[in-house]
């Protein structure tokens, strides 16, 4: 088991250090002079040559990404070209804000998507299931911002109970939860279905229907415990999709997280941001994985390492 | 032919294939099928709510909304195959060398999908077209990379369930060479799960395209396409909300069109094939 973590561990680092070449390369491949870029229109030459010399552009590519990865090693993501304040200070700033609408998504996601999908194998083949699968599949086919959109519309326009952007009220937080959720949502429904039919088919579900454990404790006690690990793997699994899903609706609620950052740096073009907050999302996804997939181990002993 | 009368069979797929079919109809004959100009600007008939004349309405340059939304399933259905026919010409050679050859390559090309499936598919279409810039063939190549580590894991794992068969040994053992075994033998015993991966592929695709058309850095004005109607529309999302509800509607529509066929693609293919998702 210590040795599965172990190796996981040196799998994720490895990860982790390619998305720091691609982070390095992409900026990289960026046209035109970074000197000249950072020094603006209007610096002379000289000064060109300076802020080459002093950012050590004038290095070889290798001798820059290794000193690119010493100083991401110390948590120096660079300086932002807009406003000037280390890349670590623009994306802490936002961050919490994005892991609370992910977290907030992926519980909403999760427990509503478990809660359906095992209604739909409770009652498999019957309107309820059809409902679930239905639904699935528009949660599934949905646009996420189009969604964002449509609640607006409905909910703030239309309705006026929640407000359509921002985060300073408590209730901002509803909208754009369930627009990111509803696609974990739709996922988890249709594993969970899947997996509790399989259980609900096994001996000891039937043992226990036959000594006359009620139906709700037969389902919930017995059958959604095993039925678990599976759906327990999608959510991980599609966290990636949730944090891609977390820019869209950032954007379209004027949420200040840093996927709203990531859009904004884009069209201004600052690089150092976009590099740092691309860096940050792969390592979210890479520690969500890491951790599902221990905890995957951790509650199904019958796997050997 | 056994496959298309399950297909034939399979009542979602069914409906998914009809409403690709329109889309296509919709995307050849859209100069016929509307009297207005999908670019044209008329300012004094803009912001107008769907009538008789402009059955969707018209956007804030006064331009048919139903006509920008068939010409724009042209811009969708292209970037869609172009995108899945580039991100397959990687994948599948990538998964392919993989899964056959194994050792070094194998774990060098795995790391590689690694990497690239720790980028949500938005995020590393995002980060190229920051780079590249935006526009049509950009936006292609960025949402083609973005499913290029979906096709490496398929392939790899269909060449390495069928690597070991007994006619692959025969072929070998005839003496065929590497390409021959590859094409011959492997490939074209794996093209169903790949099928049923690219059909849910065009789904992915024109999303994110249309996700990146939203945000401004797809294609870009004036150029018909859905996302970025829906990027316009919501400025007018308060007074004139049917510029973001029918857009939203063709790309929603598309991508269940696309889902519902792989479904059954799926079923009819072979029922016990599972697909990964984006």
């Amino acid at each position: 088991m210590l040795t599965y973590i172990a190796r996981r561990l040196a799998v994720s680092v490895v990860t982790l250090l390619g998305v720091t070449v691609i982070a390095f390369g992409l900026v990289q491949m960026l046209p035109g002079d970074p000197a000249r870029t950072i020094a603006g229109l209007l610096a002379s030459d000289e000064d060109v040559e300076r802020i080459r010399t002093r950012m050590g552009l004038d290095e070889p590519v290798l001798v820059q990404y290794g000193q690119f990865v010493s100083r991401l090693v110390t948590g120096d993501l660079g300086e932002s070209a807009r406003t000037r304040r280390p890349v670590t200070t623009e994306i802490g700033a936002r961050l919490p804000k994005t892991i609370e609408l992910a977290a907030a998504g992926t519980i909403i996601g999760s427990v509503l998507g478990i809660f359906a999908g095992v209604v739909a194998a409770r009652f498999r083949n019957r309107f309820l299931d059809h409902s679930v699968s239905m639904g699935s599949l528009i949660g599934i086919s949905m646009p996420v911002y189009w969604l964002g959109l449509l609640l607006i519309m409905l909910f703030a326009v239309n309705l006026g109970w929640l407000p359509a952007a921002g985060a300073d009220r408590r209730t901002s937080i509803i909208l754009p939860a369930f627009t990111i959720g509803l696609f974990t949502m739709a996922l988890v429904a249709r594993m969970t279905r899947s997996s509790m039919l399989e259980v609900l088919e096994q001996d000891f579900v039937r043992t226990a229907f036959s000594k006359g454990v009620a139906d709700r404790n037969v389902v919930y006690r017995h059958a959604l415990r095993n039925a678990f690990i599976p759906v327990l793997t999608v959510i991980g699994i599609q966290f990636g999709s949730l944090l891609g899903g977390a820019v869209l609706t950032e954007f379209v609620f004027a949420w200040p997280g840093i996927g709203r950052l990531l859009v904004d740096s884009i069209f201004a073009r600052d690089f150092p941001v976009v590099q740092g907050i691309i860096i940050v999302f792969a390592l979210m996804f890479i520690v969500v994985n890491l951790v599902v997939d221990i905890l995957y181990s951790y509650v199904n002993p019958k796997i050997q390492y | 032919m056994e496959a298309w009368v399950r297909f034939r069979r399979h009542k979602p797929a069914m409906i998914g294939l009809f409403i690709l079919a329109l889309f296509i109809l919709a995307a050849i004959f859209a100069p016929v099928l509307t009297p207005h100009d999908p670019v044209q600007q008329d300012l004094i008939q803009s912001l107008e709510t769907p009538s008789r004349e402009f059955l969707l309405g018209t956007d804030h340059l006064g331009r048919d909304v139903l006509t920008r939304i068939l010409f724009g399933t042209r811009i969708s259905l292209f970037i869609g195959i172009a995108a899945v026919t580039f991100g397959m010409l990687i994948g599948v050679p990538l998964g392919v060398i993989s899964g056959y050859y194994g050792r070094t390559s194998d774990m060098v090309i795995q790391r590689l999908a690694d990497i690239m499936f720790s980028f949500p598919s938005i995020l590393l279409a995002l980060a190229l077209v920051a780079v590249l810039g935006v526009g049509l063939n950009n936006v292609i190549v960025a949402v083609g990379v973005s499913i290029v580590p979906i096709f490496i894991r398929l392939v790899r794992g269909q060449v390495l369930a069928v690597r070991e068969e007994v006619y692959v040994d025969a072929a070998r053992a005839v003496g065929a060479h590497d390409l021959r075994i590859l094409t011959k033998h492997i490939l074209s015993n794996s093209w169903a799960p790949i099928i049923v991966q690219a059909t849910v592929s065009l789904g992915i695709t024109i999303l994110v395209a249309a996700g990146l058309g939203f945000l401004g850095l797809g294609v870009q004005a004036p150029t018909p396409e859905w996302g970025s109607m829906l990027g316009e529309g919501r400025n007018y999302i308060y007074s004139h909300p049917h510029m973001t509800t029918f857009p939203g509607v063709a790309i929603f529509l598309a991508v269940i069109a696309f889902n519902l066929m792989g479904d059954g693609l799926r079923d009819a293919l072979d029922p016990r094939l599972r697909v990964l998702g984006a």
